[in-house]
């Protein structure tokens, strides 16, 4: 019997462990088992009043914050009956265009990068590598100024309320963050041909690609679809999605009618491509004929990134900004429910209040928890084709395609190690 | 003559990791980790090395279980400056919350989640180990951090700020939340933030953790006068910080 021990699969948010038996150069079992100091969010938030909860749950995760704090925010707008204006919905999608910016150009250039330059860090390929980490650089300091900029902070911000933003910005900051974006457009292209040129492992691994859809690319909500021509409203996501535990694990794990699916750049390009811009959606084309491997996620949030440019400053361009309050809230007895597009796929808030405006029930569906099984099951159909390799090698396979996923296990767990053990 | 370069770790134990993702968002952060021989930093690196121990060691994060307090502590003694980052580091921040709640309620809200087996009441590092500088708030602010390394790296440890929040808002004494009736935790929060959220028309939250100087019994009294239960007030306070536990002389009104 051969065992190889990962200890900590670095270069991905968080840590978990993956457990993987090889019976007879057969892959007998390949299984996330994720153990962690829980901070039970969804306890936490029990008994906390309304406006508490996205200054809570914002704190779900680091990198995703601006994300949790908008569908918290939307959660609870919909379990009041509150609209917000127009111009905050623009405002509240730049803050979710940054936040994926920021996302992506970490996880790409960052974490993604030295896997296929064969560094062991971003600090290490500087030397060779200054011109691709400096656009790294500069392109994340404009995804942060957004967040910065109209959020309040890079991270966590605090602007976005319920009824709309704390404050309005003034033009200045339009046309600071205008200069801002259009001086990164060649940088974000580059990107998408910089990952483009990159040599992903072949693989095939059918699955259900599923995205929120019917509204902006950065900003639907409504409408849940999974894979070809199956619809449902974003209201009834719990009669679809069954989230579950596995033995041995403290991270939930979720199915649609049974089954495993992928929530991502790559999801979303597939089921959003109509409102994708037209120079985007002939790269996205490209990537989707090859849909079918999870690599292309990387390059799907490549694109995500010019898109994200482009669709910032056509807002911006087209923003006249007032001077406006928040709408303002009146809590009552009821449930809400908020839903977006987080850099690595939906995102849901559930709460119940009582009709003094305290949360009596949360529920949190994060995108990685929705990816973990369909992961597990591409850990599975990968190690065959590599298992004649070295052990190091297998270890840098394998943490390629999870980081393929992008997972982010600080939303649902902490501590991952992989252990491989050849019977 | 050129100087050895600072063996620098950066560690995490339960949080969002958010303070991390401070630190690489600082824009000439590479530049900075350059001048540093950085040995340990899980979110960054392959290959992390502990062996030779570290200068400074940059702790993220709460404490929630006996195997984190077996680690924090070999981490303590193989550094020589440990620097606190952030609310749950300093003060043990959002997960702390779960200190409230007894455990077997917790697991029942959260599905069927369990707690650890070597689960215990969240605390900050300075519980275990002696922290020599505490880089607070939620997240930590990147010019602290900068301005903290560049001193440290020229031989110099900087002090922290002192007083409350209040002491940089730019609203005290002209519209001041609390005269409006608004509840902000300025005047009983560890300032150095440069009251951003208060310049944001937002209320202090306590991310920076209570002030051992603020006047907690006068603040209490005053939300009570305004209609708030306590377990109003507490659900405020409690955020960011274990209060009733870590300043209990300060807070007594909360402890009842």
């Amino acid at each position: 019997m051969k065992t190889i021990k990962l200890n900590h699969i670095t270069k991905i948010e968080g840590h978990a462990r993956l457990h993987i038996v090889i019976d007879k150069g057969k892959v007998k079992e390949a299984s996330l088992k994720i153990f962690e100091g829980s901070r039970f969010f969804e306890g936490i938030l029990k008994n906390k009043m309304w406006n508490d909860l996205p200054n809570i749950t914002s704190r779900i995760c680091g990198i995703c914050s601006p994300v949790h704090a908008i569908t918290s925010v939307k959660a609870i707008e919909n379990a009041f009956g509150v609209n917000v204006s127009k111009q905050s919905q623009f405002l509240r999608e730049l803050v979710l265009i940054g936040g994926n910016i920021q996302s992506h150009v970490l996880h790409l250039y960052f974490l993604t990068l030295p896997d296929y330059t064969g560094y062991g860090n971003a600090l290490e390929m500087l030397p060779k590598y200054k011109p691709e980490i400096e656009r790294a650089l500069r392109i994340k300091k404009v995804g942060n100024a957004m967040v910065n900029l109209l959020g309040g902070r890079d991270i966590h911000p605090i602007a976005v309320i319920p009824g709309g933003l704390s404050r309005i910005p003034d033009q200045k900051v339009v046309d600071c963050l205008l200069k801002q974006l259009k001086s990164i457009k060649k940088d974000a292209k580059d990107t998408i041909d910089l990952f483009l040129s990159l040599k992903y492992p072949e693989m095939i691994h059918k699955k259900l690609l599923v995205a929120l859809n019917g509204g902006s690319y950065f900003n639907s909500s409504k409408i849940i679809v999974c894979g070809d021509n199956t619809y449902f409203a974003t209201t009834d996501y719990e009669k679809h999605f069954k989230e579950f535990f596995q033995e041995g694990s403290t991270s939930e794990f979720v199915q649609i009618e049974g089954k495993s699916y992928m929530v991502g750049a790559l999801a979303r390009m597939y089921n959003n491509f109509d409102t994708l811009s037209k120079p985007n959606q002939k790269l996205a084309k490209k990537i989707l004929k090859n849909k079918d491997s999870p690599y292309m996620n990387n390059i799907a949030q490549a694109i995500e990134i010019y898109e994200g440019i482009l669709r910032a400053i056509n807002i911006l361009e087209n923003l006249q900004l007032k001077q406006e309050e928040p709408t303002k809230i009146v809590p009552r007895a009821s449930t809400g429910i908020g839903a977006t597009e987080a850099p690595r796929g939906i995102l849901f808030h559930k709460y119940m209040f009582d009709k003094s405006g305290v949360c009596t029930f949360a529920n949190i569906t994060t995108p990685t928890s929705q990816n973990l099984l369909n992961l597990q099951e591409a850990i599975k159909l990968r190690l065959p084709a590599i298992l004649d390799k070295s052990e190091d090698e297998i270890k840098c396979e394998i943490e390629k395609l999870i980081r393929a996923y992008d997972p982010c296990i600080s939303c649902s767990t902490h501590f991952l190690e992989m252990k491989l053990e050849k019977l | 003559m050129t100087k050895k370069k600072l063996r620098v770790g950066f560690f995490s134990f339960t949080c969002c990791q958010g303070c991390q993702f401070t630190i690489l968002f600082i824009d000439k952060i590479l530049e900075m980790l350059q001048k540093l021989d950085v040995a340990y930093f899980h979110l960054l690196k392959e290959k992390n090395r502990s062996k030779e121990g570290f200068d400074i060691a940059f702790i993220e994060g709460a404490i929630t279980t006996k195997r984190e307090i077996k680690k924090l502590k070999i981490i303590r003694k193989k550094s020589k400056f440990v620097v606190a980052l952030g609310a749950c580091a300093v003060n043990g921040g959002i997960p702390a919350m779960r200190n409230y709640m007894k455990n077997k309620e917790l697991e029942k809200y959260v599905y069927n989640q369990k707690m650890l087996k070597d689960s215990i009441d969240v605390e900050p590092l300075d519980e275990f180990i002696k922290v020599d500088y505490h880089m607070r708030g939620c997240p930590i602010i990147k010019e602290e951090f900068v301005n903290f390394l560049t001193n440290y790296m020229n031989g110099k440890i900087i002090e922290e700020f002192k007083g409350s929040v209040c002491d940089q808002c730019p609203k005290r004494g002209k519209d001041c939340y609390l005269a409006s009736k608004i509840v902000c935790l300025g005047a009983v929060t560890h300032g150095g933030c440069d009251a951003i959220c208060t310049k944001d028309n937002i209320p202090c939250i306590m991310c920076r953790g209570p002030l051992p100087s603020g006047n907690f019994p006068a603040e209490v009294h005053l939300f009570k006068s305004w209609g708030l239960s306590e377990g109003d007030i507490c659900n405020k306070m409690h955020k960011f910080a274990d209060v009733s536990l870590k300043e209990q002389k300060k807070c007594s009104t909360l402890k009842k």
